[in-house]
């Protein structure tokens, strides 16, 4: 670990303002999210709470970001908003992830029938606009934030086939892995002690930017409705109702939109970052 | 009549890590209808030279300095639209990757009527096609009405060289720069392409800049040789002195090398074919 | 490569695509718990009317013979009837698609008039303030979803400046031409209503806008990336030492090699934006298929589901195809192939 510090790709992410600004909006995001009891104002706002006498406040030193039809923090509610959106990208990927992956080394590495089978299944699912594939599962299910994780999981696993496909293809012919071939390693060890941890990089740095990518169709999902059901408060979901009140309360939808856009930002300058630190391709 | 002087050229290349000197105060003349070959081995300023007599290398970090007169006006002092005039039209160019230099979107005879227009709109378009097809002709192609309809990646490398000479003939140029021009070719067809420029350009009386790491393959080819090193023209003479009499150690050398390098070649051919079995 | 053989795999592989598309949509329709049939009928309804109805979209046959009758349908243009509207989705795609169509054909417009010559000013004036600007636009298209631009455009261009209206494809007193082609913009030039062309052409600009924002960046940096790898070529050289001048080279002579590998990306944009196109004819009240297949999906309208992702699905499969096929063409190296 300590040799990435010291590495030509760790100056090269350090030197780059904009990776730094990534790992510092990620970071705090997800502190603030963690901690969102302790370190927002209004941590109660989080549920279905009412205070009328202080709904539709504009921005002030108190509500930072202005308050609801019924007198809720809006700023307290984006930073639990985070945490529903951090939770959804975190599950997604602990499914697509191990799915898509194994799928991959599984098609890469036998090739054949196996591999043709697998990778045109993954094709057609890549030829639905994944929001589409999205919205056709959440069709048939309940819109709960259980479900919206389902349906994006069933549209995210594919892209994690094919990056660890091409992956393994060309590991594959690779010295090292047919020498331990030729002592004769078991396909299991192949697999999993040589491909994999070859993979690990491109693996890492492509979650950190999906993460930020399945955040932004999670809130696509619930600004539809079809996604996270209120009262949780989640970011899309609160610009989907915020915009109904436009132009006069703005902030109700402005704030939540820029919330979306600062995460989804900071994972992207992050995973940009990691490709430089790793030096992958993507 | 000297066609074309250098005089005292200079050229620095600024980078990171400082400055790079490619050519320092090199001087060469090359008269009218004169073969002239530029020798030196790999990174020794060869490409620079010719490149810096059409102006292709013109960006904020080089320096340059020196003169280079053609026809008595000094091209490093031209306007950007007048050396154009010149490009292609009076000081035409053979790359060293035919293959490459070819526009893969766009065939012959569309680069060829191109070539042509970007100096003159004034021709008579009936006969342009004939005009072409004896182009080709001149350089041996047996069946110039498919090349000309061909795109670069249909031809083999020594055809695709054979077009390019003959695309350098269009403007009917006084002055004609060939930089390696048979170096990416195999071996076997480098002697042939190499005799068919010499006999057009010998024929059309113009003069030519000959661009080569090999003294072999310059021999039968310059009536002057120069020789450089690092930037620098370490000797120059006619074809026999340079030789029979070769002043300079480093001359020496190379000449001693020129066996070895066509073994060289050989062999690289040979593994080539045999991986490819 | 032969070129026969290619435009033959290219049907064949789009043919499994729609295949398996249609496959996987039954299987996603059937698979999930839930009885369509009550979901769609609501609670109210008697058992009896639920087994009516379920009779009805063969859901009691066994799954085979539903996944025929299910193709048989999609061949005959039948998809059934939408428990909502009553009518037959087909008649109800065929009535929102073209709304739809006009959005993302101009989306589409803006991402290559705009997208393209910036990607061209970009990789020509390589880090450059006019590369910054195109890399600031691409990162932000990429990381702000099409809803929250449509919100932004929306509070800035209707509301603070107020030059553009709200919602809808026209004005309340603006009376739609008669149907030709179904995108108003075009019916109303042929039938020579232009007032009409303006008014409609004010609505939507910024829907497109909103859609085209995320695509357009992704456009322009691809353009970039392409014109500079062409720009190192050889030949491009060569164009210089042959007299050709930087205005012929930057709009003809490197622009076709670019722009070729280019097209393939841009017809994925076109088509992906309609999934786009659901967040933001939601924002701006665009009466289009998506709006449509939303409402079915709250109403748990089945056959209008399946229609929607179908068509959706086949209009993506065959856009990539016809551009594919448009490439191969350009692409002499593809076209003349195996000759
Ligand atoms: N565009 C350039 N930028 C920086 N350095 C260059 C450039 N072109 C050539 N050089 C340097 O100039 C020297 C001479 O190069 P060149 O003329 O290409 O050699 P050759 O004799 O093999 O043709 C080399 O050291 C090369 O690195
Ligand atoms: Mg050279």
């Amino acid at each position: 670990m300590m040799k990435i510090f010291k590495s030509r790709g760790w100056y090269k992410f350090s030197k780059n303002p904009l990776s730094v600004i990534g790992l510092l909006i990620v970071s705090i995001i997800v502190l603030m999210a963690i901690f969102a009891n302790y370190l927002t104002p209004f941590p109660e706002h989080a549920g279905p709470f009412v205070d009328i006498p202080n709904k539709i406040k504009p921005p002030s030193s108190t509500y930072f970001f202005g308050t609801d039809k019924i007198g809720r923090d809006t700023f307290s509610r984006i930073i639990f908003g985070y945490r529903t959106s951090l939770y959804l990208g975190v599950i997604v990927l602990c499914i697509a992830v191990p799915i898509g992956t194994s799928l991959g080394l599984v098609a890469g590495y036998f090739g054949g029938k196996i591999d043709a089978i697998i990778m045109r299944i993954t094709d057609i699912f890549l030829s639905i606009p994944p929001l589409v594939l999205a919205l056709s599962i959440m069709a048939f299910l309940k819109p709960t934030l259980t479900n919206a994780m389902i349906a994006v999981s069933m549209m995210w696993w594919p892209w994690y086939t094919r990056l660890i496909y091409n992956l393994t293809r060309s590991l594959k012919n690779e010295g090292f892995v047919i020498s331990s071939k030729i002592v004769g390693a078991s396909h299991f060890h192949i697999i999993f002690r040589e491909i994999l941890p070859n993979c690990s990089a491109s693996l890492i740095t492509k979650i950190t930017l999906d993460m930020g990518f399945v955040i932004l169709i999670g809130s696509s999902l619930s600004f539809l409705g079809l996604g996270v059901q209120p009262p949780t408060p989640d970011l899309g979901t609160m610009v989907s109702q915020g915009s109904k009140y436009l132009p006069d309360i703005w902030w109700l939808s402005v704030f939540p939109g820029l919330a979306i856009l600062v995460i989804v930002l900071g994972f992207n300058l992050l995973g940009d970052g990691l490709k430089d630190l790793f030096d992958v391709e993507i | 009549m000297t066609l074309l002087s250098i005089r005292n050229l200079e050229v620095q290349f600024k980078h990171y890590e400082g400055v790079t000197t490619a050519l320092k105060k090199i001087s060469l003349d090359i008269k009218e209808g004169e073969k002239v070959a530029l020798v030196g081995e790999s990174g020794s300023g060869k490409s620079v030279t010719a490149r810096m007599i059409l102006g292709l290398l013109s960006n904020s970090n080089i320096k340059k300095n020196g003169e280079i007169f053609f026809e008595n006006i000094d091209l490093l002092k031209e306007s950007s639209s007048q050396i154009k005039q010149i490009r292609g039209n009076k000081i035409s160019m053979i790359f060293q990757d035919p293959v490459s230099s070819l526009n893969p979107y766009f065939t012959v005879h569309k680069q060829m009527l191109q070539a042509l227009e970007n100096h003159t709109k004034d021709y008579d378009k009936n006969t342009i096609e004939k005009y072409f097809v004896d182009l080709l002709k001149d350089v041996k192609i047996e069946d110039p009405e498919r090349v000309l309809n061909s795109y670069a990646f249909q031809l083999s490398g020594g055809m695709a060289q054979r077009v390019m000479i003959s695309m350098a003939l269009i403007n009917n140029p006084k002055l004609i720069l060939a930089d390696e021009p048979t170096t990416a070719l195999d071996v076997t067809v480098q002697k042939k392409v190499l005799s068919i420029m010499k006999d057009v350009i010998s024929r059309k009386k113009m003069s030519m800049l000959l661009i080569s790491h090999n003294l072999g393959v310059v021999r039968e080819f310059a009536d002057k040789i120069y020789v450089i090193y690092q930037g620098t023209i370490l000797e120059e003479g006619s074809t026999e002195k340079i030789f029979n009499s070769p002043g300079h150690i480093y001359t020496q050398t190379l000449l001693q090398a020129i066996p070895k390098i066509y073994e060289q070649l050989i062999n690289a051919k040979l593994k080539r074919h045999q991986n490819t079995d | 490569m032969n070129i026969k053989l290619y435009l033959f795999q290219r049907l064949y592989s789009a043919a499994i695509v729609l295949i398996g598309v249609s496959i996987l949509i039954f299987i996603i329709a059937r698979i999930i718990p839930g009885d369509p049939a009550r979901m769609a009928l609501g609670p109210t309804a008697t058992q009896e009317m639920v087994e009516q109805y379920r009779d009805k979209l063969h859901l009691n046959d066994p799954i085979h013979v539903q996944y025929w009758f299910f193709i048989k349908g999609i061949t005959e243009g039948d998809l059934g009837e939408s428990v909502y509207t009553k009518r037959n989705v087909t008649t109800d795609v065929s009535t929102y698609f073209p709304a739809t169509l006009e959005l993302i054909i101009f989306a589409a417009l803006i991402m290559v008039c705009v997208g393209v010559p910036l990607g061209i000013l970009a990789g020509r004036y390589k880090d450059k303030s006019i590369d910054n600007i195109s890399r600031l636009i691409s990162l932000l298209g990429v990381v702000t979803p099409s809803f929250v631009w449509a919100v932004f455009l929306m509070i800035i261009f209707a509301f603070y400046l107020d030059i553009l209206p709200v919602a809808g494809r026209l004005s309340q007193d603006t009376v739609a031409p008669d149907k030709i082609t179904g995108l108003i913009i075009i019916d109303s030039i042929i039938r020579g209503q232009f007032d009409v062309t303006i008014d409609a052409l004010k609505h939507i600009i910024l829907p497109a806008l909103a859609l085209s924002l995320s695509a357009l960046g992704q456009a322009s940096r691809l353009t970039r990336s392409n014109i500079t790898e062409v720009y190192d070529k050889q030949y491009i050289e060569m164009a210089r030492a042959y007299g050709y001048n930087e205005f012929k080279i930057a709009t003809k002579y490197a622009l076709k090699p670019a722009m070729i590998p280019t097209l393939t990306i841009l017809g994925l944009d076109f088509a992906a934006m309609l999934g786009n196109a659901f967040l933001v004819e939601f924002v701006f009240a665009w009466p289009g298929i998506a709006k449509y297949g939303v409402q079915a999906i709250l109403y748990k309208d089945l056959n209008a589901i399946t229609a929607t992702t179908m068509i959706i699905a086949t209009f993506f499969v065959i856009t990539n195809l016809i551009v594919d096929l448009v490439v191969a063409y350009l692409n002499p190296k593809i076209r003349l192939s195996g000759k």
